[in-house]
């Protein structure tokens, strides 16, 4: 019996237990218990259904100027915005006559480029060609990302003040100018040598670039030239432009375009590749000529050579005038896009990539009910353009930007990348050290305490390092065999694992082991060794550039899991630095691939069926040889896939022995294939991540997925729900 | 046995024409999809700056040399260029290499689509779609050809009647296509009234029950269906319907009908029999177009068929698909005019397969 006096007490201790209770059951991973993705491809039909609705949310990134102004209109539904694309004016700079033609290049002078920033008005270009579904841009840093927003708005704000629509400057310019190059103004006519000056425009047709060249055509055809229009899709387009040589004079100026699908920290590399030989081998770069001093500081930010974040601050308010000398880029406008949801609907979308470029789609989607209370549970119902166009598989499936969205649903990386700045936040590690050399340019978010940054002098890489890869051996190559005067890293990042590591529950019920990250790690060199089994020539070129910079990896400690990661690359946060290790852009820290979760189970039937030449990871060889892109998921693959797990299970098989050994006991073997055979026999397919959500069954013909939420995923669901609210 | 060496003569005469133009029909599709081989420029344009901005702007190749990210970008697109068989020239060695590998039926590989499940085989890429499409399209053949007959043959009895009079006059509504009318079904069924699905082969999730996803595939053939049939039904009756009338005011007609033969007689003797040759050319030329789909009704509908495969074969210059497609039309189209001469002279006892006199 409850004594009176003891009551309060007793009432502290109720409610302690009920929290603990609630805390003991609060949600894991993701907030829907199910996620149906079917395909739309009408965007307007899209709207109609997610109004009517028949779908909570369209996701893919809609630039219509009269859907947006309808979706903005209707109360029944909302949006979110990203941006998307960039359009520009790309001048050719031969001149100052084509070799080819004899014909007057105007845009062969830089004062004559500069003064196409005075004479296009962005504002225009934004709000009534665009139909405000585009943000003035004038150089080519991003507005919204680091380097415009943060570090250098104060530079950018001049030059958008210096720049700012003038017509008759502009005019004033070209009038000046022209006549040193011979031409004469007769009548309001340019004329060179006799003919009226006539300037080619080739203008992409596809999308409001045909209407920007119109436009921009029309404000040379005011200043006194002839213009011929090419109208041409991007395929037609690009013979011309980008691989003939420019001094055939095929053209003078081009409605160019370029996409953004996901947030760039650092754009330093921007200068010398729009503006430079540096950027790209086609004849259209090769032809750029640039004052040297430009070239000196676009070299150095290309290269990253720089001391401090003072000294780059130096090179790009240099590089950023720079530029607008130089002018073989007139940057128009960020263009961006929208998708409509129903309000209820909350997602955490990305600067860049909007919802469909989301990494944190899966942990964050949910409804809210009428008081903004989050729902757990429930259907959500997306609609998507274009879906299940190509086969899926880890190392080299399709790596179209809409199957990405199911995809990193299921699959995780060893982060998540903010949405709103880029930064990353660990998921399947807890903390990295980064030990840096000093005078290198990194610095470090003070939010990211996960995260820290030591400068030291030097760096020596352990001579028991893994360097590469032996496919004959099928051991590892390490530091002191590769270098045996020993060897030195720029960077050096120290990652730590959680205790639970190898409790971390895959879709199959297996638990991650260390034998997944260490076949991350084989895997990226063995696919580019001749001698291997499962060569393929696609994957030498990454290969290649990768060991240019590459250091190698060393385990410091299995359980708790150490690993340390060496490498002369590095990026500015040492956040992103901390886990950038990897072939191609993959990262070995987590088992996640280029495209695609993969586990070192999963990945055995397929390298044994690529062995046999029964499939093939990447395109690239399927069509030399003639055989299957292998898809984990469905269609003929699935068939050969299960035989192969027959076997592995008869024999217990263990892939890369003379390495894996040490990693990988027999009794986990038997464990994975006979959980891996029991999730095929459910499921029907081999896609076994450890996300929020797994694949319960993908519908190639009728382009439907199914996602359904994985109960054992052991995160809060709540933990990435901070990516919702605004940066602070 | 004169005029069996005379029908053999003949039937191997058309085989051999027949052959003929479906190889010339092909080459020149060879010919024409690969713009005479001027695509091969910019197909080589296009992979080149695929792959250079896929290397040039991944941040993950910071810090690697210049040089190195060039030679990168020179290794993979020379790799896709031997893929796609740009190393070599197109003429005459490629386009042959497309024609026969077409003709034999092999079909080959796909240069950039693959199946829904992931095969670039085209020969997959096409029998997957090929149920969908044939289910659809091969329906709605047969019921707007039958009923379209049944129809024009009553009205053609009835000439000048109220009936007849509403066909002829609604007949200009089928100069607009089914799409057309599918758009407006859309809203009115889908967005407005919710009774029908907005479009897809089958609601999504797809019913495990095979009884159950097939219902539900019927209630999705709905729209589609209604759509193709108000945009061809009027003008289909009004086309059959004058056709039977000229058949109708024939002498052995007029005969039959003074010698009281019942309508009923009179319809399937003396108008049908003579104009069955017609209309099995007309059904089976009908049935064998349903093989290559509807691009834009698939598209409003959303529907997985061969049209809109066909069209993203041609956006994406995909060669094999494209051919494949056309030489299976191509075969069916040769075939069905090869046995028409047979059914002819089955149906039509005035017909003699090779000319043969009576």
């Amino acid at each position: 019996m409850m004594q009176r006096g003891n009551w309060p007490k007793w009432i502290v201790v109720l409610l302690l237990a009920l929290t603990v209770a609630a805390g003991a059951m609060a949600r894991t991973g993701a907030w829907f218990d199910e996620v149906i993705i079917s395909e739309e491809n009408n965007s307007g039909a899209a709207v109609a259904r997610v109004d009517a609705g028949d779908a909570d949310v369209f996701i893919f990134g809609i630039t219509d100027a009269t859907l947006f102004a309808q979706v903005r209109a209707n109360p029944n539904l909302s949006y979110t915005r990203n941006v998307g694309s960039t359009s520009e004016i790309t001048l050719n700079p031969v001149g100052p006559t084509f070799p080819g033609t004899g014909k007057l290049n105007p845009f062969s002078v830089p004062r004559i480029r500069e003064a196409m920033n005075w004479l296009i008005d962005r504002d225009y270009v934004a709000n009534e060609i665009m139909g405000g579904l585009a943000i003035p841009k004038y150089t080519s840093l991003s507005a919204p990302f680091a380097d415009a927003k943060v570090r250098y708005a104060d530079i950018y704000e001049e030059i958008v003040d210096a720049y700012s629509p003038d017509q008759a400057k502009a005019a004033a310019i070209f009038d000046e100018e022209m006549p040193k190059l011979g031409a004469v103004k007769t009548d309001g006519k340019w004329t060179y040598n006799g003919e009226v000056v006539n300037l080619i425009c080739l203008i992409r047709v596809e999308d409001e670039r045909r209407q920007m060249g119109d436009y921009v055509a029309g404000l040379l055809e005011d200043l006194g030239f002839e213009t011929t229009r090419l109208y041409r899709t991007g395929a037609e387009s690009s013979p011309i432009w980008m691989n003939s040589d420019p001094a055939l004079g095929q053209w003078n100026l081009y409605t160019g375009g370029w996409v953004t699908t996901a947030i760039a920290r650092d754009q330093g590399t921007n200068f010398a590749y729009y503006y430079t030989k540096i950027g790209r081998s086609d004849p259209l770069w090769q032809a750029y000529q640039n004052e040297p001093a430009y070239m000196t500081v676009a070299e150095k930010l290309w290269n990253n050579d720089f001391n401090s974040m003072d000294e780059r601050r130096d090179l790009f308010e240099e590089a950023m005038w720079g530029a607008m000398k130089e002018s073989q880029r007139i940057w128009v406008v960020d263009r961006t896009a929208f998708s409509p949801f129903i309000p209820e609907f909350k997602v955490a979308s990305d600067v860049a990539g909007g919802i469909y470029g989301s990494q944190a789609w899966g942990y964050t989607a949910h409804f809210v009910d009428a008081a903004g209370n989050r729902k757990e549970g429930g259907t959500l119902r997306v609609l998507v353009n274009s879906m299940l166009s190509n086969p899926w598989n880890p190392i080299a499936g399709s790596n179209w930007v809409y199957d990405m969205f199911p995809i990193r649903g299921t699959g995780e990386y060893a982060y998540v990348r903010d949405t709103r700045d880029g930064l990353v936040w660990p998921v399947h590690f807890e903390r990295a050290e980064v030990f840096a050399l000093e005078g290198l340019p990194i610095g470090s978010d003070p939010r990211h305490t996960w995260c820290t940054l030591t400068f030291v002098p030097e760096i020596q890489v352990p001579a028991d390092t893994w360097y590469d890869f032996d496919a004959t051996t099928q051991k590892w190559i390490t530091i002191g065999e590769a270098f045996p005067e020993g060897t030195t890293a720029k960077v050096k990042s120290v990652i730590y694992y959680p205790d639970d590591l190898y409790n971390t529950p895959l879709h199959d019920g297996s638990k991650v082991s260390l034998a997944d990250i260490v076949m991350a790690m084989i895997i990226q060199f063995d696919r580019a060794k001749p001698e291997s089994k499962i060569y393929d020539e696609a994957a030498v070129p990454a290969y290649k550039s990768y060991m240019t910079i590459h250091k190698g990896y060393r385990i410091v400690q299995k359980s708790p899991l150490i690993i340390e990661y060496y490498s002369d690359s590095y990026q500015l946060d040492a956040e992103i630095t901390a886990y950038a290790f990897g072939v191609a852009g993959g990262s070995v820290v987590f088992p996640y691939y280029a495209q695609g979760p993969g586990f070192w189970h999963t990945l055995t039937l397929g390298i044994l069926a690529e062995e046999e030449g029964l499939l093939t990871f990447s395109n690239t060889k399927a069509g030399r040889l003639g055989t299957t892109w292998a898809s984990y998921i469905a269609g003929p693959s699935i068939e050969i896939l299960a035989a192969k797990l027959a076997e592995c299970k008869a024999s217990a098989y263990r892939p890369y022995l003379p390495t894996m050994e040490e990693f990988l006991p027999a009794s986990e073997a038997v464990v994975r294939w006979t959980r891996l055979e029991s999730f095929y026999k459910t499921y029907g397919h081999f896609w076994v991540a450890s996300g929020p959500y797994m694949l319960e069954r993908a519908y190639p013909i009728e382009k439907v997925v199914m996602l359904k939420r994985f109960a054992d995923y052991p995160l809060p669901s709540e933990t990435f729900t901070f990516l919702l609210n605004p940066l602070p | 046995m004169k005029s069996v060496l005379q029908i053999a003569r003949y039937l191997a005469l058309k085989a051999v024409m027949l052959g003929v133009t479906v190889v010339v029909g092909c080459y020149l599709v060879v010919i024409i999809a690969n713009m005479g081989g001027a695509l091969d420029d910019v197909r080589r344009a296009e992979v080149r700056s695929n792959v250079g901005s896929s290397i040039f702007l991944d941040p993950a190749n910071r810090g690697v040399p210049a040089t190195v990210l060039t030679q990168m970008v020179d290794d993979l697109a020379r790799l896709e260029f031997e893929r796609l068989g740009l190393d070599k020239p197109f003429f005459p060695g490629r386009s042959l290499e497309y024609l026969f590998t077409a003709l034999s039926l092999r079909l080959g590989m796909a240069e950039q689509l693959t199946s829904d499940t992931g095969s670039r085989e085209v020969r997959r890429i096409l029998a997957e779609r090929l149920p969908s499409t044939l289910l659809l399209f091969g329906t709605s053949t047969l019921l707007l050809f039958f009923s379209a007959v049944r129809m024009a043959l009553s009205l053609s009895r009835r000439y000048g009647s109220l009936m007849d009079r509403a066909i002829v006059g609604l007949a200009p509504l089928s100069a607009a296509p089914g799409w057309f009318y599918g758009i407006f079904l859309i809203l009115i069924f889908a967005a407005v009234l919710r009774i029908l699905p907005w479009g897809g082969l089958v609601k999504a999730p797809p019913p495990k029950e095979p009884l159950a996803y097939a219902l539900s595939v019927l209630q999705h053939m709905i729209l589609p269906l209604l759509a193709i049939m108000t945009g061809g039904i009027f003008a289909n009756v009004y086309r059959w319907r004058t056709f039977f009338l000229i058949y109708s005011s024939e002498d052995y007609v007029e005969l039959a009908k003074a010698k009281g033969l019942s309508s009923r007689t009179i319809q399937s003797r003396y108008i049908l029999r003579p104009t069955m040759p017609t209309i099995v050319t007309s059904l089976a030329l009908l049935l064998i177009g349903a093989w290559q789909g509807q691009i834009i009704l698939e598209t409003v509908f959303n529907w997985p068929g061969l049209g809109r495969q066909f069209l993203a074969a041609v956006n994406l210059n995909d060669t094999p698909i494209i051919l494949g497609t056309t030489v299976i039309y191509g075969y069916l189209l040769a075939g069905t005019l090869f046995l028409l001469e047979f059914i002819y002279a089955v149906i039509d006892p005035r017909v003699r397969v090779g000319g043969g006199r009576r």
